[in-house]
């Protein structure tokens, strides 16, 4: 397990005990993944996506002391999150799937470098992978990556924010964006082969 | 650089900034506001202290002091007279021994719902 896995393992155990530092320090790490994942997985209203991350939170809160860190503390979460987002479509009852397939043209796109259309990048299912590749990833590898590309920040201020040299930085977004790849494509390969 | 591994970037770029962009993340106001509600929520379940070790220990002491003199009463012969100093204590003993199992089942109970 790498330290960022017993970091939020310790932070969890905290929490559970009624550490309100350990809570906001888990909330800021996990906070804006999670409702990306959310927004991805639901698409629909804003609001409702609020509102669906806002329950995964309480949800999680109230049954912190049950995540004993076998997995990632944002695999636990997902989890959870995925409930909720099937209650909430079942209440609705619109025809949307929590776990759509990715489109084959992004995985493709990602392992060859082919153009991706918009509409591929922007469906939800690939944007629901997308998060959660980005949640597998190291945490450095992580900021590297959302910092440059879900940002659009220019290298010399990615540098700035990790604390790193220039050329320290071309370097680990370079060795992030092969992880990603290699994770995009494996992660939905995995999920083919459970199906 | 080289012109493929530009095109690889500038997918993952797109990727990447479609899933969690700016539009995919909550706004400051949606975050503190979450964060209050959670921090609330948690000071409203006052999750529990674990009982201090010391006190428990003087706890156990004492019941099993109190269970030995019980028993050395009992043992002179005094259980056979109506002697409030007697039954009293016997009755706190007997009563501990009778919720030790219920205390054990709501233990368990409450470590695999928690």
């Amino acid at each position: 397990m790498g330290p960022e896995a017993a970091g939020d393992r310790d932070l969890a155990r905290r929490v559970a005990a009624g550490d309100r530092a350990a809570l906001r320090d888990l909330y800021d790490r996990h906070a804006d993944l999670l409702f990306a994942f959310i927004s991805a997985r639901m698409g629909g209203a804003r609001e409702e996506v609020e509102e669906v991350w806002q329950e995964t939170w309480l949800a999680a809160l109230r049954a912190i002391g049950s995540y004993e860190g076998r997995s990632r503390f944002s695999t636990w979460l997902a989890a959870i999150a995925r409930n909720k987002i099937a209650d909430r479509i079942r209440r609705r009852e619109r025809d949307a799937d929590p776990f759509s397939v990715v489109p084959p043209e992004a995985l493709a796109a990602v392992a060859d470098g082919r153009p991706l259309p918009e509409e591929v990048a922007a469906c939800d299912a690939t944007r629901a992978h997308v998060i959660e590749t980005l949640a597998a990833l190291p945490e450095d590898y992580r900021a590297a990556l959302v910092a440059r590309y879900a940002d659009g920040r220019g290298v010399e201020d990615v540098a700035a924010i990790l604390g790193r040299t220039y050329k320290a930085t071309e370097s680990l977004l370079a060795r992030a964006r092969e992880a990603f790849r290699a994770a995009f494509v494996k992660g939905e390969g995995d999920r083919d082969g459970r199906a | 650089m080289g012109e493929p591994e530009r095109d690889r970037e500038e997918t993952l770029a797109s990727l990447i900034r479609a899933a969690a962009g700016p539009g995919a993340r909550p706004d400051a106001e949606a975050r503190e506001r979450t964060l209050r509600m959670l921090d609330a929520e948690m000071r409203a379940s006052r999750v529990p202290r674990e009982f201090p070790d010391g006190i428990l220990a003087a706890f156990v002491a004492f019941i099993a002091a109190l269970a030995v003199w019980v028993g050395l009463r009992i043992g002179g012969g005094s259980a056979l007279r109506p002697d409030p100093s007697l039954w009293m204590p016997a009755c706190v003993v007997a009563a501990n021994f009778f919720f030790l199992p219920v205390a054990i089942l709501v233990i368990v109970l409450r470590r695999r719902h928690v």
